[in-house]
């Protein structure tokens, strides 16, 4: 639930700037390369971390979090469950895929361009399990990717700035976990273009505070 | 977590089959055992009936064009490829071949198919990286990128990492890929190309063609 901003950038020149860039998806396995992707792909995008936490440890059908632009709803066949203290979520059956829709926006300005997170298994302890997932993004964009530990990430962007990101599923693809252990993710990472209304509300908010201060 | 899972279940079922909308179309890999075992895994269905066929190319070229060649070339049939540099110049450790000019791209350009769907370059993957002026291997960060626009950004620490694709969607083929430098190790280095692995999924026609010329064999060795 928390979400904190990691970074925005301004215009900031890279080697990657330079280079050809064709409309379509890139994928990514680590966090670092995901987040200085989207300062050459655009000076406007920012990325925004959600830690999944501040859930209430009860299985249910959906759960809803994020805010604005990055707000997501997570469903699963057997339901998403929450282990209490905890800072991931999980299917509550094993070999069931996890899928997230994006519920924030659409339009290709405020939508998501970019999506990652840390996903993996869970035992019935709540203990990290390593396994393979089949990312699939609502475009048909996969990653296939074993992921060791918690730690592990998987990533896409968009490169097409008229194209956003509505969904991704996460389908348990490894035969061993597929029958014991459920499929999970630890942190969700957005990359997009923050509403403009939002960043005038923070403009705002700044002036009050620092005429208040004087 | 389980039996809390039974008391959700009929709720679930009524907010969970979305699922059918996530269909992928082309499959990014880091593992090679996983990309090989790819078409024929039940999990994945990505050719549902079909065999894949494979090819490997080990860019065993030497001889006097094995430095300043234009471009490369190799396999047959559906696995013809052809190399060539932004730089315009290629060369060979006689065991890969890399860009002669660091900062420059390798683009390998592959024979459409005659007909649609399937055949052609389904399947791409292989150990792309960076080389020294004496052939040895630099780590280093590539972008691998297909004709379809689907890519990946990758930083290559190891002789024998993989990075590879499938395209399941049979629409679509992969008609070239670009082996592209990227980050400080570009200035310096040359990006190569180690070992290329390539699929494919015969179309239809192309297998009763086979079996065609299978039978015709058949009986002029019978005769």
């Amino acid at each position: 639930m928390k979400a904190f901003v990691l970074f925005a950038s301004v215009g900031v020149v890279s080697s990657v700037a330079s280079a050809e860039v064709v409309p379509g998806v890139a994928r990514f396995d680590s966090l670092k390369e995901w987040t200085t992707y989207a300062m050459d792909l655009s000076p406007a995008y920012s990325t925004v971390a959600d830690s999944l936490t501040g859930f209430k440890p009860i299985v249910r059908p959906s759960l809803s979090g994020g805010s604005g632009w990055t707000s997501w709803t997570a469903t699963a066949g057997s339901g998403i469950g929450v282990r209490g203290g905890s800072s991931y979520i999980t299917t509550a059956m094993v070999g069931d895929t996890l899928i997230f829709t994006f519920t924030g926006s659409t339009s290709a300005e405020t939508g998501v361009h970019g999506i990652g997170g840390n996903f993996g298994f869970r035992d019935e302890d709540g203990t990290f399990q390593p396994g393979s997932v089949l990312l699939t993004l609502s475009s048909g964009a996969s990653i296939y990717q074993t992921f060791s530990s918690k730690s592990d990430f998987a990533g896409f962007w968009l490169t097409d700035p008229a194209v956003t990101i509505t969904g991704m599923s996460l389908q348990p693809v490894s035969g061993s976990n597929l029958a014991a252990y459920t499929v999970s993710v630890d942190n969700l990472y957005f990359g997009g273009v923050p509403a403009p209304g939002a960043l005038a509300l923070l403009g705002v908010a700044g002036i009050c505070t620092a005429k208040r201060r004087r | 977590m389980k039996n809390l899972a039974l008391a959700a279940l009929s709720a679930a079922a009524l907010v969970a089959s979305a699922n059918a909308g996530y269909v992928p179309d082309v499959i990014s890999f880091t593992s090679l055992a996983e990309w090989q075992a790819a078409p024929s895994d039940p999990e994945l269905n990505l050719y549902p009936g079909r065999t894949a066929q494979f090819y490997t190319e080990d860019f065993n070229i030497s001889g006097p064009q094995s430095f300043g060649a234009s471009s490369f070339s190799g396999g047959s049939g559906w696995s013809a490829w052809t190399a060539t540099s932004s730089s315009g110049s290629l060369g060979s450790t006689g065991t890969s071949i890399y860009a002669t000019r660091a900062g420059s791209s390798i683009d390998f350009t592959f024979a459409e198919p005659t007909s649609m769907p399937l055949g052609g370059v389904r399947g791409i993957g292989g150990g792309f990286g960076f080389v020294d002026t004496f052939g040895n291997f630099v780590a280093g960060k590539i972008w691998l990128k297909l004709s379809t626009g689907d890519s990946i950004i990758k930083t290559i620490t190891s002789p024998q990492a993989f990075v590879g694709f499938w395209v399941a969607d049979p629409d679509q083929v992969i008609t070239s890929i670009r082996v592209q430098p990227l980050g400080t190790t570009a200035a310096s280095f040359f990006v190569n190309a180690d070992t290329m692995y390539m699929g494919t999924v015969p179309a239809p026609g192309a297998i009763a063609i086979l079996g065609a010329v299978g039978l015709v064999g058949s009986r002029r060795r019978r005769d």
